[in-house]
């Protein structure tokens, strides 16, 4: 998707309202690529601010308020955000602003796609619950905005929990049957994805995994996977991230065996770097 | 006749053990169990249950269908047989999960019928 844009850090990819796009990157400091049916485009934000729109589809190229109005006008966009650096956001900015705008036309002429009716429909298990729904949320999205003003060392190759934390969420929630992810720890919701906060749930959670690992202390089980609640019309899964946690809430309909083996990959992955740290 | 019961879960392949144990920690009945452990075993499973049981209960949800704890090397599956018992198994990490599950909601009456 767009080549000549830089990489940056990917943060992940998943399908949108362009209005939600806009009202939940308030942080963001990056690029949101956008596909509309054949065509591409991107939104440059800086700091939580559109300041650069492009659209092209073949030939044609949309570029400011015409691209703006013709990313906003559609109901749902696959999107892929990627977080830069300010040498990345100087690139991408010399990049729109070396292209030249097809002239002026009709949104109407740009071959746009069918795009359905964005409707969130809460499953059975969600309309029973008693915690509060909410829309859609990626939260903290921009708090990797705000080290942007601080020198990020090169050699600096680490995993950045949180980047990864939202490629992962949004490789879960993109499961049929997940309802809503989420990464907590110490009594607070540090990241979540999903139709549902989990919020109210972070504390227990804590204290059954708590529980859950002490049943190693009695039988030999090897380290702790996760732990899954099996309720009526859904599941609840909770495992150790890191440091932290992550819960994920599903319908009945969802298929288990890929949600453990994401977290089988996850606990690989853990492993493999405590050991590289030793 | 408990035993016998418990006995059917065992031919399941991965499943290692098997228990009854009570809300409050104690063993009912258990297979292949050793006798220091299983005590330890149903403290902590009856602990879990209870925490699963105010999760589901926070969730909106009156009843606990089951739960299902994964080590590297072993799992553990626990369902309600009523208000006051839970069926425990412990099987290999390997084991088909959604089996054993299957099997143990399936042979819940027959075994509630010979306690």
């Amino acid at each position: 998707m767009i080549k000549e844009m830089p990489e940056g850090t990917p943060i992940g990819e998943m399908q949108s309202s362009p209005q939600w796009i806009l009202s939940h990157t308030v942080r963001f400091h990056g690029a949101v690529l956008v596909r509309i049916g054949e065509g591409e485009g991107v939104i440059l934000i800086d700091h939580g601010k559109p300041s650069a729109f492009f659209f092209r589809h073949g030939r044609q190229v949309l570029k400011g308020h015409a691209a703006s109005e013709y990313i906003r006008n559609q109901n749902l966009i696959d999107i892929s955000l990627r977080r830069y650096d300010d040498k990345d956001f100087r690139r991408a900015q010399n990049f729109i602003h070396s292209l030249e705008p097809s002239p002026p036309q009709k949104y109407s002429e740009m071959a746009g796609p069918e795009t359905p009716e964005y409707v969130i429909e809460a499953s059975p298990v969600v309309r029973d619950m008693k915690i509060p729904v909410r829309e859609v949320t990626v939260a903290h999205l921009g708090k990797t905005g705000e080290a942007d003003d601080e020198e990020e060392s090169e050699e600096s190759v680490g995993p950045d929990i949180e980047e990864v934390g939202k490629l992962l969420l949004g490789q879960i929630i993109k499961k049929k049957g997940v309802q809503a992810v989420s990464i907590f720890g110490r009594g607070t919701n540090v990241l979540s994805i999903g139709d549902v906060n989990l919020e109210a749930l972070v504390i227990l959670a804590e204290d059954m995994l708590q529980t859950a690992k002490n049943i190693s202390s009695v039988i030999d089980t090897g380290s702790f996977v996760h732990l899954t609640l099996q309720i009526p019309g859904g599941t609840v899964i909770i495992t150790p991230y890191y440091d932290e946690y992550l819960c994920i809430l599903t319908t009945s309909g969802v298929n288990l065996g890929q949600i453990r083996k994401i977290l089988r990959d996850i606990h690989a992955n853990q492993s493999n770097q405590e050991v590289k740290a030793e | 006749m408990v035993k016998q019961a418990l006995q059917k879960l065992l031919v399941l392949d991965g499943v290692q053990s098997a228990m009854i144990i009570r809300k409050d920690g104690t063993v009912v009945g258990s297979v292949e169990v050793g006798e220091g452990d299983e005590e330890q075993i149903a403290a902590v499973v009856s602990f879990v249950m209870a925490e699963s049981s105010a999760m589901a209960t926070q969730l909106g949800k009156e009843n606990l269908s089951g739960i299902f704890v994964e080590f590297k090397e072993r799992a553990l599956i626990s369902v309600p047989l009523n208000d006051e018992l839970f069926l425990v198994i412990i099987a290999s990490a390997s084991a088909n999960i959604a089996q054993i599950s299957n099997e143990m909601k399936k042979n819940r009456e027959t075994i509630l019928s010979h306690l």
